[in-house]
């Protein structure tokens, strides 16, 4: 039975290249306003490679969502405060370079010491560049990273300059007032990777042993709640050359990613460190043959044959990976753990070990997997409602994403002229240039990303078509119950292909005439201009094929 | 045959009910009209409204020519058939006067209903002939 959970504060923990990707579908469905109860989450956004490109798009993104979020706090788009803060171990320093600096293995008994260090890494391990992350060496990492957490808290608390440009000491202050009332943490990254992989197992402990630090030892913990994610392979990418290997000694090599995966949930299933501190984990798996090919993939949408062709990506600018469905899920899990409907305080409390969660995708005749809105969120309580959960988010995505289309096709980008016109038909909406900027990355990050200048009709998958063209399984069928061209990156124009209504010549007058029907003649600010722009898209049937199902 | 002050007065109200519902019938027609130009999306200057405009000055302008030269030429056409000369030139003096105020009033008809329909019934008409009166929040795009 859901309950309310009055009090309670989310926190998110986001951590590596996957963790990262996660955390974009969080953002984004945060933005199409499916986390509108939350109210707000804290993200804690780790990694240990600071030039990640997924790390950096996770991050501008957030700025994105924060600036427009200001503006336009509302009902349904943008109702959730996302909180950001940062945490990234630098190792790119000399003297931070590697396991065996950081260690400090050649102070006092150097022999010794290494003697010691070999029994749980092998030497590469000990000697592999860190700037790029830990590279599939978990055991190595969930010790870096424990470790740079404690390390970074205790600086803060000796040291008040230090602590007032510390994120995480920020990160973990929240956590600590939080528990005089409720705290869920849910963590974000994958099982196969590096970062995140090593994250996950210690991040309870790690943030537990520190909030023990910033309060003194004065907090029992007993209403902080963890959860998790347990993302296994779901990419893969040219394995590294024999010069590669013999010049990095270590280097992740996707191969191994089911391995890793397999190892990990042995790990995660059977270790008393894992079942007595996270309260669920959501298991996330992937049928291997439809494995997303990252070589073909750059090749195929973005055009980057040369550059993969050089070299295996191992992390920093470079790596830069499409969305995925299990993204997407990983977002509707936190969701899950967070919300009252899904996970009540009392169900926290009651949990003795951790209790393990899936889903499972239907199947064609053909044996395909079939994405429907239902597999994405679903509330069984709700079905008898007139727009039930599933159907409202999945009403708000495609509004939010045939939005970001529009204002391509109509406007060659430029929301300003959207702006312009409504203006002219007398609605008038005052917004400020650097808002609109914000949106329109967000809008552009989620739909189509323009290639070069704006109106060249040329484009690069942005995050939801990223979705579509990485869920390969289903072939040339609807995704998400929506006919496949409503996704085509390459032409804007297709943003009505989701509306029965609006598929006719005149779509753009039986657009316009609707938004004044429902809005009239309105003026107002930014959050006034968002709600009236969703609440006519959200006003027009979706693709009738659902509707039949559901009858 | 005598005309009486009462018949011309008879002959001016049927004459100014005819006015008036032509002003009322043409407004409607160019509600319609009006309301039939499609509403555009577009990075490039609009002209939907301007093609508004002209239409609804079309109208007035139409509604003026119509009354003037065919409508009122046809009522008196009827007439003359049952009338000599002398009857016809009383009547026409006495409603020459007349004619132009009623036209004027027939115009000034077609502008308020179209212009109380586009402010009011905006169920029946939409928001499109609205823009002929107000657009880009100034009256008429400029004011």
């Amino acid at each position: 039975m859901a309950e309310s959970n009055l009090g309670a504060q989310y926190f998110l923990v986001a951590a590596g290249g996957t963790g990262m990707r996660c955390l974009q579908s969080f953002i984004n469905l945060s933005a199409t306003g499916l986390f509108k109860d939350l109210k707000t989450v804290h993200i804690l956004l780790m990694d240990t490679d600071e030039e990640n490109k997924d790390k950096r798009n996770a991050e501008n993104l957030l700025k994105s969502y924060e600036q427009v979020f200001k503006n336009a706090e509302g009902e349904t788009f943008f109702n959730c405060k996302l909180k950001l803060y940062r945490f990234v171990p630098d190792y790119s320093k000399d003297s931070r370079r590697n396991f065996i600096i950081i260690s400090q293995l050649e102070r006092g008994d150097s022999d010794t010491n290494h003697k010691l260090a070999n029994i749980f890494f092998e030497e590469g391990v000990q000697q592999f560049d860190l700037s790029h992350g830990y590279r599939a060496q978990t055991h190595l990492g969930s010790y870096l990273m424990y470790h740079a957490f404690v390390e970074e808290i205790r600086k803060s608390v000796q040291d008040n300059v230090y602590q007032a440009n510390s994120e995480l000491y920020k990160f973990i202050q929240a956590v600590s007032n939080a528990n005089n009332t409720e705290a869920r943490i849910f963590a974000f990254g994958s099982s196969f990777g590096g970062t995140g992989a090593s994250s996950i197992p210690v991040i309870p402990r790690a943030i537990s042993d520190c909030t023990k630090i910033v309060t003194g030892g004065n907090i029992s913990g007993d209403k902080i709640y963890y959860g998790g994610v347990v993302l296994s392979s779901y990419f893969k990418f040219k394995p590294p050359s024999d010069s590669e290997k013999k010049k990095e000694k270590v280097i992740a090599n996707s191969q191994f990613f089911t391995h890793n995966s397999a190892s990990a949930l042995n790990y995660y299933v059977n270790d008393f460190t894992i079942s007595k501190t996270y309260k669920k984990l959501y298991l996330l798996g992937w049928p291997s043959k439809y494995n997303v090919d990252l070589d073909a993939y750059k090749e195929d949408e973005l055009g980057k044959k040369k550059e993969t062709e050089v070299k295996t990506i191992t992390g920093g600018k470079s790596q830069e990976n499409p969305g995925h469905v299990l993204e997407l899920f990983s977002a509707t899990a936190a969701f899950h753990f967070f919300s009252g409907i899904f996970t009540s305080k009392s169900e926290l409390e009651r949990i003795s070990s951790t209790q393990f969660n899936y889903k499972s995708m239907g199947i064609d005749e053909s044996g395909n997997l079939i994405l429907d809105p239902e597999d994405v969120i679903s509330n069984p309580g709700d079905i008898d409602k007139e727009v039930p959960m599933h159907e409202d988010f999945r009403k708000n995505l495609i509004a939010f994403y045939s939005f970001g289309k529009m204002v391509h096709a109509e406007y060659k980008g430029n929301m300003m002229g959207l702006l312009d016109d409504l203006r002219l038909y007398n609605s008038n909406y005052d917004v400020k240039p650097e808002i609109l900027d914000s949106f329109t990355y967000f809008l552009n990050y989620f739909s189509l990303i323009p290639k070069g200048d704006e109106g060249n009709a040329s484009y690069y998958p942005g995050w939801l078509t990223q979705l579509f063209i990485t869920f390969k399984p289903n072939g040339d069928k609807d995704f998400l119950s929506i006919p496949k061209n409503f996704f085509d990156k390459k032409n804007a124009e297709t943003w009505t292909l989701a509306y029965p209504e609006l598929q006719r010549k005149n779509a753009r007058n039986i657009f316009i005439e609707r938004f004044k029907k429902i809005n009239k003649n309105s003026s107002g600010d930014f959050k006034k201009f968002v709600e009236d722009i969703r609440s006519t898209l959200y006003s027009f049937k979706i693709d009738s094929k659902l509707a039949t199902q559901e009858d | 045959m005598e005309y009486s002050v009462l018949d011309i007065n008879a002959l001016k109200i049927k004459l100014l009910l005819i006015l008036f519902s032509l002003g009322l019938i043409y407004a409607i027609i160019y509600l319609f009209i009006v309301k039939a130009i499609p509403y555009n999306m577009s990075w490039k200057k609009q002209k939907d409204v301007l093609f508004r405009r002209v239409a609804f000055f079309t109208g007035f302008i139409s509604l003026f020519m119509a009354e003037l030269s065919y409508i009122v030429q046809f009522i008196v056409d009827s007439w003359r058939s049952r009338m000599n000369e002398e009857d016809l030139s009383t009547i026409l003096s006495s409603l020459k006067s007349f004619v132009l105020p009623a036209t004027l009033l027939s115009m000034l008809t077609y502008i308020l209903t179209f212009w109380l329909c586009a402010k009011f019934l905006r169920g029946l008409f939409g928001y499109k002939p609205w823009t002929v009166f107000v657009s880009n929040g100034k009256k008429f795009g400029l004011f």
